[in-house]
């Protein structure tokens, strides 16, 4: 107990020392877009750890633990939309000038109109994303502390809170950083102690788990349920907030491109192995155990004390990376899309809105923690609201030579409201995943918006 | 046979996410001990303290 409370705490120094490092912005393009100063290496490790969250490693080693590669090829299709971004839209995002948000950028390209409410949508799905971050976050600190769940939520939320409104995307970055060291080497290690120490005939009894959890999960999954999770993944984070951040802030084009074609590479390593640890973990984790607890029973049943709060820590150390990357971006978004459409603000008031939206985003994001669902599910449904929210608007958007507002505009409203209806109001509606329907919806509605805006300027 | 290959290949792919944690660990330590006190700015870069 008290070993894994000084590790905690002593990596909540070296994080704190970190962000410190990074000094306090001092200004407005300091905290949104680090002054576009920020290296390839950072980014990409900061870019790999804000979407490496708890859907990504506890999510996908329970759905490893479950169903075997099945969800090694659903990650595919996020490595895929990885490198894509990066060969088609990061560059195109990068060259925009004055441009601190995926929100400007569609304000760059549409009206003002667009941008606020790409703006709404871009604040609350970092909300909602955030939220499930601290939910995963708050159940970790518990674990390590033995507290109640909304003391280890608030624990977590204040602690990003506090080095993110203070040190805004480059502390971020390079708190991330960090973090991406940490969980890179932490969590292969236990992979391979697991594997030389625990699995007797590794080889022969690993390939066996493999091949029974992989027939039982396209066994127990249909496929039009496949095609729904393989869109909901490769659609449903892309250019979500704390990504586009990121693709903005890098210091040339080619560094943007780079950084999320090896972000995409980098995710294909990463599904590998996780949903390796989840076939491993056949052979030593209870079969019934839940989804979200099979990592967690397996540190804690196969390491030894120091490793399992090393690996505890390695754990706060994916979620908070996401964390803070969301509380960030959602400040942002804030102060660029819904402040500055509406005041002249100076860059200074411009610095304090974006810091006081930290704590806000903070305040919402612990309060809606305790209503998560579980830690996929709740990002399977930021993700089916994302998508057809915003996806065809800024995409389009990039790359259409005169984009039109009326598209623009009524894509993102018809986009995000059949996303939520199909997500909560009729859910079986047709049998076809909510996130195909309204992406459909949205892109029909882009075409019609098209339309209409050319017979409005044709008069 | 089959059952090392598979093995290989997940222990290759572990070593791949340990070199890249490597990499950019690299890269924060340099950019962590490289930031300095920020440049002065030009107001300050008097004649009496702008060097020879």
């Amino acid at each position: 107990m008290a070993l894994s409370v000084a590790l905690v705490i002593g990596y909540f120094t070296v994080l704190g020392f970190v962000a410190l490092r990074a000094r306090a912005a001092r200004e407005y393009a300091e905290f949104s877009l680090a002054r576009q100063a920020l290296p390839l290496a950072l980014i990409f490790g900061s870019l790999c750890a804000a979407y490496v969250g708890p859907g990504f490693s506890i999510g996908f080693v329970g759905r490893g633990f479950h169903s075997g590669l099945l969800f090694l090829c659903v990650g595919l299709a996020y490595a895929c939309q990885n490198i894509l971004v990066g060969i088609f839209i990061a560059p195109r995002l990068r060259s925009l000038t004055d441009c601190h948000t995926l929100g400007d950028a569609i304000g760059q390209k549409y009206n003002r109109a667009c941008q606020v409410l790409a703006g709404v949508i871009s604040v609350g799905l970092c909300a909602g994303f955030a939220a499930v971050m601290a939910n995963a976050a708050g159940v970790v600190i518990q674990g390590v502390f033995h507290i109640p769940l909304w003391a280890a939520v608030t624990l977590a939320v204040i602690m990003a809170a506090l080095y993110m409104s203070f040190g805004g995307l480059k502390a971020s970055v390079m708190t991330d950083a960090l973090q991406f060291t940490l969980f890179s080497i932490l969590m292969p290690g236990m992979f391979l102690f697991l594997l030389i120490r625990v699995l007797n005939d590794s080889a022969a009894t690993f390939t066996r788990e493999l091949v029974t959890a992989t027939s039982a999960g396209f066994r127990s999954t249909s496929s039009i349920e496949v095609v729904g999770l393989i869109a909901a993944f490769f659609l449903g984070e892309t250019l979500i907030p704390p990504y586009a951040n990121r693709a903005l802030a890098t210091q040339t084009t080619s560094a943007s491109r780079n950084s999320f074609i090896l972000g995409g590479m980098f995710s294909t390593l990463w599904f590998t192995m996780m949903v390796s640890l989840g076939i491993v973990a056949r052979t030593i984790v209870p079969e019934g155990t839940s989804e979200d607890r099979v990592l967690l029973t397996l540190i804690k049943t196969t390491m030894p004390m120091a490793g399992y709060t090393l690996l505890l820590v390695a754990l706060i150390s994916v979620i908070m990376s996401s964390l803070d990357s969301l509380l960030n971006a959602g400040a942002v978004a804030f102060t660029e899309d819904l402040v500055k459409p509406f005041a002249r603000i100076s860059d200074k008031t411009a610095l304090v809105c974006g810091r006081l939206a930290t704590v806000g985003m903070a305040v919402l994001a612990a309060v809606a923690a305790v209503a998560m669902p579980s830690i996929i599910e709740g990002l399977l449904i930021c993700y089916t609201i994302w998508a057809p929210a915003i996806l065809p608007a800024a995409v389009l958007g990039l790359w259409l030579k005169k984009p039109r507002p009326w598209a623009g505009f009524l894509s993102m409203v018809a986009g995000a409201t059949a996303a939520l209806s199909f997500q909560f109001i009729w859910p079986d509606v047709v049998g076809i995943p909510a996130i195909l329907l309204a992406l459909a919806v949205s892109l029909a509605a882009y075409l019609l918006g098209h339309v209409l805006g050319g017979l409005a300027e044709g008069r | 046979m089959m059952e090392t290959l598979v093995l290989i290949a997940v222990v290759l792919v572990a070593a791949l996410v340990v070199a890249s944690g490597v990499w950019v660990g690299v890269v924060l330590i340099v950019t962590v001990t490289r930031i300095q006190r920020p440049a002065s700015s030009p107001k300050d870069r008097t004649p009496e303290n702008a060097g020879p």
